[in-house]
């Protein structure tokens, strides 16, 4: 398990006043909060060092070149834009601190520096991280990363691993809402949705299938491309593929024939020949344009992708009660099945089970964890998990029943009259 | 405190379609099968399932009992169903302490009988008039199944199958 302390970045101000300001970052994490509170700021930062440590296990630096002055904020904040969000004091001094433990390493950031220690005996899962950005409905309109010269970088990887998705489908694929498929005409490079008797291009169909199908499709991408991977090996890379591994990496940084484009394309795609044995998929705002019950789906299919690897992550940033509840649905599902299971009746109940939510979506609880951001504060919280599930008292679900207060108030006011 | 004491029963009904009321004046809630404005419960019996209903506020516990102590407004049984019913008809805030009521209720009906003899145990608090907009419950159903194997179900129909 990964974690993250974060101070004084951007909406961050004290960040977490609990578990020594620790934030977990389990096999499935929420972050749920106010616009402008900080949660795609913590999903970014998770990704971001995540990435790091990445990097540092496959050599593409050393901790010597990390350790520079303002390499965080030159070199790895312009990747989700992030470079203004350190803060300074009055002074002119530079206040933020965010430290990250991961599987290998243990970075930190403080006073302009980083500072990296590697982990020893540890066992380290190289990951396929994707961060799949909220402004991705734009996608369905561009047939190349190119045309997003001006977007950014998080996008254009995402664009990339959908062109690559998209060419990995072997026909036509269902969606898991609407009981539509999506057919990818390779020729035109053009995806469809086909539906009961209609077939319309991605472009014209409405904005929560422009939001589902890059994500389903990338989702679905990658972990299966992970699973492969780690079904030919189950173990972490070999010292000796490691040595192979940096060499070739080495090689195409060295090359000055490839363009900058070319050389990071050839980057990205250095890590499939090795065993990449975890995906760690997120996802901003996940619900985006989507009806509650499409929601709910959506999420099933982001759990059953996350249950494909052990080493598997989901990190979601959200406003949507509806997928706090599917994970309570989902918990309470995995509790059910293992009770199930322990009395030997799975065959029994598996359909009966399966009918009300999918078993590949279920996650234990102990898998599960929510984090409440407050904008004015600049804190973040962690949900209380009654009997395992993530309490219905979250600020989204509170909204619900500060609607019903309002009603209720207006009625008050009638009966004064 | 005997929960199935004949004299706060009612014979068996099977309508597809009943209500339940209270006249909100100290005496006990009791069925209904033609007027339908004073129904604060609708029970929704599709399969005609017999079912009592026993009167448990002012008649299984006197108004003088357990001072303190909520209790609901009554039950409806079968051989396999165990229903509380709570009714309410204030505007605003009634969930809690309907919810208190039923809670209270199945403490005592478990302190005297054998609850797990029903195989369908649920606990309805009714508000025909003001329902609330839902909210997610999650946490207190859970709540409720995991200390009294009793589901929770907040709305104005009682639906049994």
């Amino acid at each position: 398990m990964s974690k993250i302390k974060i101070r004084n970045f951007g909406p961050i101000k004290e960040g977490y006043q609990k578990n020594d300001g620790w934030i977990e970052v389990k096999k499935v994490t929420l972050f749920i909060g106010n616009q402008g509170s900080g949660k795609s700021t913590v999903a970014k930062l998770i990704s971001t060092f995540t990435w790091i440590e990445k990097a540092l296990v496959r050599k593409d630096f050393d901790g010597k070149w990390l350790g520079q002055k303002n390499r965080l904020k030159n070199k790895y904040l312009t990747y989700h834009r992030l470079e203004n969000y350190l803060i300074k004091d009055e002074a002119g001094n530079e206040i933020t601190e965010i430290e990250y433990v991961g599987d290998a390493y243990q970075i930190s950031y403080k006073n302009c520096f980083l500072h990296i220690d590697k982990i020893p005996e540890s066992r380290y899962f190289l990951p396929q991280i994707m961060y799949v950005p909220a402004e991705r409905n734009f996608i369905a309109y561009v047939k190349s990363p190119k045309e997003l010269r001006l977007s950014s970088e998080s996008l254009k990887e995402y664009v990339t691993e959908f062109d690559k998705a998209k060419n990995a489908m072997k026909g036509p694929m269902s969606l898991p809402i609407n009981d539509v498929f999506i057919d990818y005409d390779k020729l035109n490079d053009v995806v469809n949705i086909r539906g009961d008797g209609y077939k319309v291009f991605l472009t014209e169909a409405s904005s929560g299938f422009q939001s589902l199908v890059p994500l389903y499709l990338v989702s679905w991408f990658l972990s299966n491309s992970v699973k492969r991977g780690s079904e030919v090996t189950k173990e972490p890379m070999s010292s000796e593929e490691e040595e192979r591994f940096r060499k070739l990496f080495r090689d195409i940084l060295a090359n000055s024939s490839y363009t900058d484009e070319q050389r990071r394309l050839a980057l990205s795609e250095l890590p499939s020949r090795f065993n990449k044995s975890a995906f760690i998929n997120i996802v901003e705002e996940a619900e985006q344009n989507l009806y509650p019950g499409s929601q709910w789906k959506m999420l099933g299919s982001l759990l059953a992708f996350n249950n494909t690897n052990p080493g598997n992550k989901l990190i979601i940033t959200s406003h949507s009660p509806y997928l706090v509840n599917y994970l309570s649905i989902a918990i309470q599902g995995k509790e059910l099945l293992d009770k199930v299971n322990t009395k030997n009746k799975f065959d029994l109940f598996k359909d009966k089970i399966n009918n009300i939510l999918p078993i590949n979506s279920f996650v234990d609880a102990s898998d599960v964890i929510v984090y409440q951001l407050d904008e004015k504060k600049g804190n973040l919280i962690r949900l209380d998990n009654p009997n395992g599930i993530p309490s219905d008292k979250n600020l989204l679900n509170m909204m619900l029943r500060e609607g019903n207060q309002l009603f209720d108030s207006l009625l008050e006011i009638e009966e004064e009259l | 405190m005997n929960f199935f004491d004949a004299a706060c029963q009612e014979p068996p009904i099977k309508n597809t379609r009943f209500g339940i009321c209270d006249d909100q004046d100290g005496t006990r809630a009791y069925t209904d099968v033609t007027d339908e404005t004073k129904w604060v419960a609708t029970v929704i019996n599709p399969i005609q399932i017999d079912l009592v209903f026993t009167a448990i506020d002012a008649c299984v516990i006197k108004s003088d009992e357990a001072p303190g102590r909520g209790r609901c407004d009554g039950m409806l049984t079968s051989s396999e169903h165990l229903y509380f019913v709570e009714l309410k008809d204030q505007r605003s805030g009634w969930t809690p302490g309907a919810i208190d009521q039923l809670e209270s209720t199945i403490q005592f009906f478990i302190q005297h009988h054998d609850i797990s003899t029903f195989r369908h145990k649920k606990a309805f608090a009714c508000n025909k008039r003001h329902p609330a907009f839902q909210e997610i419950d999650n946490e207190l159903n859970k709540r409720f199944f995991k200390d009294y194997k009793v589901r929770l179900d907040v709305q104005a129909e009682i639906i049994v199958v």
